[in-house]
């Protein structure tokens, strides 16, 4: 039985039919003469300057939080305004997709797994991979492995065409 | 040095991979003779042969097809291609795309990404001049954060992913109509790439 510290279980399960949206933090990460999103947009990375906390999910969001904050000028530039976090004021992102949790979870339901997390944040959701019967991947997946590499295109492929870029961006 | 007519086949097979590290060596050494160049020139000339060095001889005869220059600004570092932008645009985006991400640093993502590696760019600028020019129309470059490097193509019908890591792909090609084409990280071969080139045109463009 795989059990993450991270996720809240406790939370009303994410339903199905939910449009969630993941946030490109890169430019990088999206190429609008052909419309592709890099694999790499739902990868796991490993962060902190020696590299050692390994991430465990790919961070989302509710869509609907988008459109509560769509009022807002800077809703497109600042990931706080789609979290509603202020501590996340800084972090900054250059474009976002959105896709249905059903979907993204039929892009390969053995490893793709999206759960509410733990935090005073309730609308963060994370996307997690799992990996056997009893853990989830942490950061950098490894993409020599074919049913991974496969899985990651196609998550990128989800959002493709959904793809909404910052004005600043552009 | 070995004598390789003095060798048995089995033996041969033992030293390839040594021969291996040489031509890396070898490449990494040409890599760092250009660097300095750069530096004492206002505008070097790069070919496309070196931008993308071949990780083996086949991939060396593929790129005579398509001749264009790789030149760089001294002053904003900014690549300047000339040559066959007008007759193949997609190789000269590819290639101009390369350029660009070899000049990436560190963190280039903010979250601590590292350098994309040196042979994995080289070896995405030869697998993408094996492909044509209409397939590669549906392709870009990606990096990624562990210094490999990802092509992906979308196309009408199906897609393709490839991920260079030091001087093996790992792929996958599927589509709607043809059965799936995978493979991990295997060396790069002309006869490989001609296939999936092949298979993509026949299947998934339209």
């Amino acid at each position: 039985m795989r059990n993450c510290k991270e996720i809240d279980y406790k939370a009303e399960p994410i339903k199905k039919g939910d449009l969630l949206i993941r946030l490109l933090c890169s430019p990088l990460y999206y190429d609008k003469t052909t419309h592709i999103v890099s694999a790499e947009a739902f990868n796991l990375r490993m962060m902190g300057k020696d590299k050692t906390v390994k991430e465990q999910y790919a961070s989302l969001g509710h869509k609907e939080n988008l459109e509560k904050e769509g009022k807002c000028e800077g809703f497109l530039q600042i990931g706080y305004h789609v979290w509603d976090d202020k501590e996340w004021e800084e972090n900054e992102y250059s474009a976002f997709g959105i896709f249905r949790c059903e979907d993204a979870c039929k892009v390969n339901p053995n490893c793709v797994e999206i759960h509410p997390l733990l935090g005073d944040n309730k609308g963060h959701v994370g996307l997690f991979y799992a990996k056997d019967e009893n853990e989830y991947y942490k950061g950098p997946l490894p993409t020599n492995d074919v049913e991974i590499l496969e899985m990651l295109n196609d998550l990128s492929a989800l959002i493709a065409d959904t793809i909404t870029q910052a004005p600043e961006r552009i | 040095m070995v004598a390789l007519e003095n060798l048995i086949d089995e033996e041969v097979y033992d030293v390839l991979p040594s021969l291996d590290d040489v031509l890396n060596d070898i490449k990494e050494t040409i890599t760092a003779a250009v660097r300095v160049l750069k530096k004492g020139v206002s505008v070097l000339l790069i070919s496309l042969m070196l931008g993308s060095m071949p990780m083996n001889a086949q991939a060396s005869l593929s790129m005579t097809k398509n001749q264009y220059e790789i030149m760089v600004d001294n002053k904003s570092n900014n690549p300047i291609i000339v040559g066959a932008e007008e007759a193949c645009p997609n190789h000269f985006r590819i290639h101009k795309r390369i350029v660009e991400l070899r000049g990436l640093e560190e963190n280039w993502d903010g979250y601590g990404a590292l350098k994309l590696s040196d042979n994995a760019l080289s070896l995405t600028g030869s697998f993408a001049d094996m492909l044509s020019e209409e397939v590669l129309g549906h392709c870009s470059v990606f990096p990624a954060a562990n210094s490999d490097v990802y092509l992906q193509g979308r196309f009408a019908k199906g897609s393709l992913i490839a991920t260079f890591s030091g001087g093996n792909l790992t792929y996958v090609l599927k589509g709607e109509t043809i059965e799936k084409y995978s493979a991990t990280r295997v060396p790069l071969y002309t006869e490989t790439v001609q296939k999936l080139n092949e298979v993509i045109v026949g299947n998934l463009l339209v």
